[in-house]
């Protein structure tokens, strides 16, 4: 099993507003969302239920075991890092944080593979520091489509400004613009 | 103005003993509260700034719409007031004389006092500087000065949705 195409958001301090603006003017995708969102355990289930509120497409809290299918949107529980197995199969694990984060896009990004036929974004969306910016990087190696949120409706503009800075980005969008962007692949 | 309401959990008089040497609008709340026992319904905001013009100014704000809020000047004001048990959202500024905000998480995270409890800055700082690595899973927002009141509270009414659906809602 390939596993379905990924749209892999990664995003942290400002994102639970930056979501809640981009999901709505999402139509049900033929891929599957999986966000990784700088959280505490204590308000992820929350988050995914604020999320679920304004999505089209249904919103859950990624489980181990999970098969990840096109057409959902699978929050990282927080606290925990998420892996992707083939693609398909959500991974839980505990683990050193990694950029001073757990979960963190960069683990999470890297654990995708591209097997032919498989369609990848990847994006990096408003928070402080630089994870995601490795993870990004190795998803334009697989050959997906990167994409950074622009300054301006970025709350912090550290993360998208790192996978920038990192020239593996193919598109550096405002919010509206990366709804569009995502709809035009996969909508 | 709407009235401010301060609940029997945060314990009326311990938080007088805070308020009552401040001058503004919380003392007047406070006072208020106690004289006519509105004790039955709690703030949720908690305001952390050492600067009496904008507590003042975010109270009046939040007051408008009708939503209970509680101030504390730095750090300790407010490391008390959640030990009294305040859970809900904090607004934290972020330079503050004595401890920042940044340091008063952590001291918050230290203390065992995390739970429970959504935070965003406030501040006037354009870009967090570094000192907050490694809290960008505990900071859910970061709200820049000057900031249009509608955009605020219309933050802040988020925060509290998101609060309504907490795990373990106290």
């Amino acid at each position: 099993m390939p596993g379905c195409d990924l749209v892999m958001i990664g995003s942290s301090t400002g994102g639970l507003k930056v979501l809640e603006e981009l999901l709505p003017c999402l139509p049900v995708l033929k891929a599957a969302v999986v966000i990784i969102q700088h959280i505490t355990p204590d308000v992820d289930q929350s988050v995914a239920t604020s999320l679920a509120k304004v999505s089209k497409m249904p919103v859950s809290l990624a489980q181990h075991g999970t098969n990840i299918r096109s057409g959902q949107v699978y929050l990282a529980p927080g606290g925990i890092h998420l892996t992707l197995v083939r693609n398909s199969v959500v991974h839980l694990h505990e683990g050193e944080k990694v950029n001073s984060v757990r979960p963190s896009v960069d683990v999470a990004m890297k654990s995708v593979t591209a097997p032919s036929g498989t369609r990848i974004i990847g994006i990096i969306l408003t928070g402080m520091g630089s994870d995601g910016a490795a993870g990004i990087s190795y998803i334009k190696q697989l050959g997906g489509i990167t994409i950074a949120q622009d300054q301006k409706t970025s709350v912090i503009y550290g993360m998208p400004r790192a996978a920038a800075e990192t020239g593996c980005i193919d598109f550096i969008l405002s919010t509206e613009r990366i709804a569009d962007k995502i709809t035009a692949f996969f909508g | 103005m709407r009235s401010q309401r301060i609940g029997r959990r945060f314990d009326p008089v311990h938080l007088h003993q805070i308020h009552f040497t401040r001058k503004g609008l919380l003392v007047r709340m406070t006072q208020a509260v106690l004289q006519h026992g509105q004790t039955s319904i709690k703030p949720r905001i908690m305001l952390v700034d050492d600067e009496e013009f904008f507590r003042k100014t975010i109270c009046e704000l939040l007051a408008s719409e009708g939503i209970d809020v509680v101030t504390a000047v730095g750090a300790n004001e407010c490391l008390q007031l959640l030990r009294c048990g305040f859970r809900g959202v904090i607004l934290m500024d972020v330079v503050m004389h004595g401890m920042d905000g940044w340091s008063t998480i952590r001291e918050i995270e230290k203390a065992g006092l995390l739970k429970g409890n959504i935070i965003s800055m406030l501040t006037a700082l354009d870009v967090p500087d570094d000192r907050m690595e490694g809290l960008q899973e505990v900071v859910i927002d970061y709200i820049t000065k000057p900031f249009e009141p509608s955009d605020f509270i219309a933050s802040v009414r988020k925060y509290l949705a998101l609060l309504d659906q907490l795990k373990g809602t106290i």
